[in-house]
């Protein structure tokens, strides 16, 4: 019954053409790859190698082996030392270096009479996330060298001097690679970017080109029409969605624990929502240049801000949450790196099911609705 | 020639003008859409969701606890079991929990030296990884603490604790404002799709309502038809630049007026017309305006991804950093964040200068050779 004749009948004409343009086929399954294996492979967030320069006014075996611990993790590496205070200030300015040190002269001396030394840390602020992340690594480090500090303090006779050592574990991802949180966030970026570019295309075109009339004086129903069109990039969706599947598993070895069989039926759901809202803005707007830049704008914000791709939903500040609820990217995003990483069922996951299936049911109401208003 | 392109031109913004959704989006894109991201994104760990599992429960453990607080923790439950901190986890309720075992407070006070846990939801490595090192922290400072109370109680050498203490310095940014860099690094990358969209988009659209036909038999060469498409584009694009500079960034997110605004507005300029040979060569090889969305997504991505505002370029592998070179907007990004945040001028940023020009005279010269063989 949903599939009637008419129904497959658009929805061929729509797969031969897409067929047929073999340069528009080719690209659309392989552009959503090279953005997965681009992005996967190179957005790291985690801060690495960050050019450092120390201004070392002690020179002692204490400062020489405080800078030692720095240079040696990989989150920081010695670009050169420094003879005069300026030219910290320069080579900030100039981009050369992100970190500039100040050891004081006394360094060595107030620490082997139990005292504080400051280091001054010169960071540069102009990519503040970076710089966040710097100075976190820096304390941490600059933390277990106390540590070290007070256990060689406590080794002397006659001391006490406390100290907490802090055991860390992170469950779901024991190693914190960003790559597991960023590989199944693509999937969810991936998913409705792309339907949505595709489809807010295709009805727009028609009207462009004027082959919409032949709909509009055939006796297809509206339903019919926006199913038949909706069809075959719910069928490219899928298969993007497969595609993309297997390389998390096979090429970047994010490890799966749930069951596929419930994330390919939320991943349907979640294809239907954005294939339906670029149909919608096909239907709504009037060429085929603002439908697509419409499409990219209304896309892209709510998969990456909003979802809890980068910062969790519950660590945003209200309007950052309210916005993250109205949006359907938030619940796929949800579904998704719980079934990836933490394993969770259906028990869980039931009421996101229901919320992507409403936005689909009110999605394909409002493009049946307001595709006749334009004949007239 | 010189009034044929004047006419080519008056054309191409009354043809800009009259598409209203075109219009609308374009100036959406770079006011409201700015704003968006610039208050609406941000990496800093602010408000991790906490749990609270004493174990030990006495003076000095709830004292402890109390220091995870906000800025960094906003502590939303006490739990008292190791199944109720699994179903937090699981649901992402809270992001981390801090165990203090039992015996916490004996051990620190018999023997100097006490463990705490801290689990992690790993799911979002990135946060993940910031909100250990703030815990770690906590936990060194109350060890300090401590420390400085029996110092109180019985004076001497004894309790005295040798530390390292950094002083860090936020360089070019000192209150970590992330609007300044979200809504910046927002505007660059709007600059680049749209400069490089709406010629594209222009020249497609000829061809396919068949109206180049129409250009080509007048006696304006395709030059300057490729010409009067580059000025206008690029001149719209620069003024809403200027619109989004002067209208947002600045009166809203409070950038403070520093450096050469003429340096950056010549340094945009240039950077505009670059990017608008880019697209004018995707014009070049895509008939329709569907493949023309897809290649100019195969080529922005890279371009937008390897500009280093996404990923630091020290993080990447060395391939990727030698391929960073290639795209004109990691230039265009140093160029513009030298000048606006750091007040750099010609003297630092000539390297730059020189690299964003030879790259764009490459490009534009190569789709214009392109653009000739094509339409001439």
């Amino acid at each position: 019954m949903l599939l009637n004749r008419r129904v497959r009948a658009v929805a061929l004409k729509e797969i031969k053409e897409i067929y047929r343009d073999k340069l528009y086929l080719a690209m659309a399954l392989v552009v959503p790859l090279m953005v997965l294996i681009l992005f996967g492979y190179g957005l790291s967030l985690d801060v690495k190698n960050i050019p450092f320069a120390v201004l070392d006014q002690n020179r002692s075996s204490l400062s020489r082996e405080y800078i030692d611990r720095l240079g040696r993790s990989h989150y920081f590496s010695l670009h050169h030392y420094l003879l005069r205070p300026g030219p910290i200030d320069q080579e900030l300015v100039k981009g050369s270096i992100r970190l500039g040190l100040i050891i004081p002269p006394n360094f060595d001396r107030q620490l082997a009479l139990g005292q504080e030394s400051e280091v001054q840390a010169l960071i540069d602020g102009s990519f503040p996330d970076r710089a966040e992340t710097s100075r976190s690594y820096l304390e941490a480090i600059t933390l277990e060298y106390n540590l070290e500090l007070a256990r060689r303090r406590q080794a002397l006779p006659g001391t006490r001097v406390p100290w907490i050592e802090v055991q860390t574990r992170a469950w779901f991802n024991s190693d914190l690679e960003s790559k597991n949180f960023i590989v199944p966030g693509m999937m969810v970026t991936i998913l409705f970017f792309f339907p949505v570019l595709l489809a807010s295309i295709t009805v727009v075109r028609e009207k462009e080109t004027g082959s919409i009339f032949n709909i509009y004086c055939s006796p297809i129903r509206r339903w019919e029409y926006v199913a038949g069109k909706l069809l075959p990039y719910l069928g490219l969706g899928l298969i993007n969605y497969v595609m993309i599947y297997l390389l998390s598993y096979y090429l970047f070895g994010v490890p799966f624990r749930g069951s596929f069989v419930l994330l390919t039926v939320a991943a349907l759901l979640y294809l239907g929502v954005s294939a339906a809202w670029g149909l919608l803005l096909s239907i709504l707007l009037r060429t085929q240049v603002a439908a697509m830049l419409f499409a990219m704008i209304s896309s892209v914000i709510p998969a990456f801000l909003y979802s809890g791709f980068f910062i969790a939903v519950n660590s945003m500040g209200a309007s950052g949450r309210f916005m993250a609820a109205i949006l359907p990217p938030t619940y796929f995003m949800e579904m998704v790196r719980g079934i990836y990483l933490k394993g969770l069922g259906v028990q869980v996951y039931w009421s996101n099911l229901l919320v992507l299936l409403l936005y689909f049911i009110s999605l394909m109401a409002l493009s049946v609705y307001f595709l006749r208003k334009r004949v007239g | 020639m010189f009034q044929g392109l004047l006419a080519l031109l008056h054309k191409e913004y009354l043809q800009f003008s009259r598409d209203r959704a075109l219009v609308f989006i374009v100036l959406y894109v770079f006011t409201v859409d700015i704003y968006i991201a610039g208050a609406g994104f941000n990496l800093e760990v602010r408000n991790y969701p906490t749990a609270i599992y004493d174990r030990d429960n006495t003076q000095i453990s709830v004292q402890l606890a109390e220091k995870f607080r906000q800025p960094y923790f906003r502590v939303t439950r006490l739990i008292y079991s190791d199944s109720e901190m699994e179903t937090l986890l699981n649901k992402g309720t809270v992001s981390l929990v801090l165990v203090i075992p039992h015996n916490f407070a004996r051990s620190l006070a018999e023997k100097n030296h006490a463990e705490l846990q801290v689990i992690t939801d790993g799911t979002l490595s990135n946060t993940a990884l910031l909100a250990l090192a703030y815990a770690g922290q906590i936990a060194q400072e109350f060890a300090q603490e401590v420390g400085g109370r029996w110092g109180q109680s019985e004076p001497g050498a004894a309790h005295l604790r040798p530390q390292v203490k950094l002083k860090p310095r936020i360089a070019f940014n000192p209150n970590q404002k992330f609007e300044w860099f979200t809504s910046l690094i927002e505007l660059f990358n709007i600059i680049t799709v749209v400069s490089i969209f709406l010629p594209a988009a222009a020249a497609v659209r000829e061809k396919e309502a068949g109206t180049i036909e129409q250009l080509l038999v007048t006696p304006v060469t395709p030059v300057t038809i490729m010409l009067a498409k580059v000025i206008s584009m690029a001149s719209i694009v620069l003024a809403a630049s200027c619109l989004s500079l002067f209208l947002v960034i600045y009166p809203v997110f409070s950038l403070p007026w520093r450096g050469n605004l003429f340096l950056y507005l010549a340094a945009t300029a240039l950077y505009v017309f670059s990017a608008t040979g880019v697209g004018l060569f995707i014009s070049t090889v895509c008939r329709t305006l569907p493949q023309t969305i897809l290649l100019l997504l195969m080529l922005l991505t890279p371009i937008l991804f390897l500009s280093g505002s996404w990923t630091p370029p020290e993080a990447m592998p060395v391939w990727m950093r030698l391929i960073t070179y290639l795209s004109p907007l990691k230039y265009f990004i140093s160029i513009a964040y030298g000048i606006l945040l750091r007040n750099a001028g010609l003297g630092h940023l000539w390297p730059e200068l020189a690299g964003m020009t030879v790259l764009g005279l490459f490009l534009f010269s190569f789709c214009a050779f392109r653009f000739r063989q094509r339409f001439g």
